[in-house]
């Protein structure tokens, strides 16, 4: 057994020993579950947020799109990532944590309290999710059979069942432990990696310019009408501040100052190693590999050549981190979506704690095993598959939320209106495969706000204790 | 047709002469904000910028990549900033 593969099976041990040692402080109630007790300090919860968002995507993705398509529509994609941030900090992490409750399914079923917001909200976390779960399922399968040798089915069964039993055991806190240890090993390698590059006579400045010399397709916006690069960008700068797994964190913050200043922080993580890995990291890759055939392997096959076996171990534990930390974050929030949002929430059943528990440790064993059956023999356009399911939740969840909590004229007939016009329109144009020169996100999200305003300047408006309820989520720990 | 919620139709107000506003209040620095960041974006994406270079990297990519430095740099002063005047006021609020 190889050194890699010795380090990449401890670390799966210690997630799996993380989930028990968590399991015994929550497994009693809701809060301790589902968002940590509400106890997550801003240094750690930011870690956590940042892990959250990083899938491999954001690590081997990042890296590959770099190399194949470019560094600008590259940066073009993953900036409207960062720019979700702010969007979030200053749109939705107050008035949500203010809020007070586990998921955005509570905040969209409490401001629009139709039955269908509440059925249709868990329902479409749940499908998106576990599209998005198979995506990160398959780039782990497919890391460790390319780097340690081992089957992809063995692999993707062995990483899978690693993070459904931390999860399923221990909730939120778990998750929020693992996230931190991912999260720090992924800042130190990506990180890491680009000083040594750069200690190395590698300054990204002199890096571009030889690159760029040799490479000059490595600077170009590909031909793409700008349109594509847009939609790319608002489907993430949209995504961020509703998509529930990263919600889920600013309800797990200490108070709604902890959950602003945790997004800020996560957001000058996330945008430092973005940068490294596009900057330094692949002009090396394509300096020293310039015809890769897959160019996904970009990262790993930089850190085959210029480091020794123990930090290719770790790096491989990285990417196996950044897939782990960021789909045990979106099975939790699946978990939420069907024992907390439709069993307990839209089928309001009243269940014993311990029902509740056997029901939230089921309903992540299904999602988990749902999606690992589907990654079995996965869709090939991984990518563009998990991009659609976010950009099913951006068209459908930003306008009901960003409105419900700062447009007093938003109501019940709104809320739904847009809810379902969004996800319908984007459906029909994502699965239609309509080309008309604009992204279908830029087409549902406006046409989701357009159902917003008719059914705000139509229907009946909301009753002034609500509206008087959604001012105070505004206020200011002083004026709380 | 009569509210079935109880609360005013829209346009009344319940304080005769003074109309509601249509927004929950957002702070001044934190609106200022969205909209340079909206309105960075939208130049930022503007054909014109895909085709120059500079350092061997098309314009976009580096406003992208400015972006990406000045939207985190500028939502944390923002906050830190916010966090600072509310401290101030409380203690003037209280006092010598």
């Amino acid at each position: 057994m190889s050194l890699e593969t010795i380090l990449v099976l401890i670390y799966l041990a210690i997630c799996i020993l993380v989930g028990f040692v968590a399991s015994r402080r929550v497994m009693g109630s809701g809060d301790d579950y589902w968002v940590a007790g509400r106890r997550i300090g801003t240094g750690v919860n930011a870690i956590a947020i940042m892990a959250t968002l990083a899938s491999g995507g954001s690590l081997i993705g990042v890296m590959g799109l770099a190399y194949k398509q470019g560094i600008p529509s590259t940066l073009a994609l993953f900036a409207g990532a960062v720019v979700g941030f702010p969007l979030a900090s200053i749109l939705v992490a107050r008035p949500l944590r203010n809020f007070g409750r586990y998921t955005i399914s509570d905040f969209l079923g409490h401001r629009f309290p139709v039955r269908s917001v509440r059925i249709l909200v868990p329902l479409l976390i749940v499908a998106s999710f576990t599209a998005y779960i198979v995506a990160q399922m398959k780039a782990a399968g497919i890391t460790a059979n390319a780097l340690l040798g081992i089957e992809y089915e063995t692999a993707l069964t062995l990483t899978a069942v690693v993070f459904i039993i931390y999860v399923s055991v221990g909730g939120m806190v778990a998750v929020t432990w693992t996230d931190v240890v991912q999260g720090a090993l992924m800042i130190v390698v990506v990180l890491g990696t680009a000083f040594v590059m750069s200690t190395r006579g590698h300054s990204p400045h002199g890096l571009i310019a030889q690159v760029t010399s040799v490479a000059p397709e490595l600077g170009q916006v590909v031909d793409k009408p700008v349109s594509t690069y847009l939609g790319s960008f608002v489907i993430w700068a949209t995504a961020i501040p509703v998509v529930p797994h990263i919600v889920m964190r600013v309800f797990a913050a200490r108070d709604a100052d902890g959950a602003r200043m945790s997004l800020n922080l996560a957001m000058v993580a996330y945008s430092a190693m973005i940068l490294a890995s596009v900057l330094v990291i692949v002009p090396v890759g394509k300096l020293t590999f310039p015809d890769l055939a897959d160019a996904d392997l970009v990262f790993l096959r930089v850190m085959e050549a210029e480091f020794p076996p123990v930090v290719r171990g770790i790096a491989v534990a990285a990417v196996l981190a950044a897939v782990m930390s960021t789909t045990d974050a979106l099975l939790l929030a699946c978990s939420s979506a069907v024992a907390h949002d439709l069993v307990g929430g839209a089928f309001g059943q009243q269940l014993s704690p311990r029902t509740k528990s056997v029901v939230s440790v089921g309903s992540t064993w299904l999602v988990g095993g749902v999606a690992l059956i589907w990654a079995y023999s996965p869709p090939e356009l991984i990518t563009r598959f998990y991009t659609a399911a976010i950009g099913l939740l951006s068209a459908s969840l930003f306008v009901p939320t960003i409105a419900g909590l700062w447009w007093r004229g938003a109501n019940r007939a709104g809320g739904a209106a847009s809810l379902w016009t969004g996800a319908v329109v984007y459906l029909v144009l994502a699965l239609g495969g309509f080309d008309g020169g604009l992204s279908p996100i830029l087409i549902a999200l406006p046409a989701s706000a357009a159902a917003m305003w008719v059914g705000g300047r139509f229907g009946a408006r909301e009753s002034a204790e609500l509206l008087d309820e959604i001012a105070a989520l505004h206020q200011t720990p002083d004026e709380l | 047709m009569p509210d079935p919620h109880g609360g005013p139709r829209r346009g009344r107000s319940t304080d005769i002469g003074k109309r509601e506003p249509r927004f929950f209040p957002m702070r001044q620095g934190d609106r200022l904000y969205v909209v340079a960041l909206l309105v960075y974006t939208a130049v930022a994406f503007l054909p014109v910028f895909r085709e120059p270079q500079l350092g061997g990297i098309s314009v976009f990519g580096w406003l992208m990549a400015v972006l990406m430095v000045l939207s985190p740099a500028g939502a944390l002063t923002l906050f830190v900033l916010e966090r600072r005047r509310r401290a101030r006021s409380k203690d003037v609020e209280a006092g010598p």
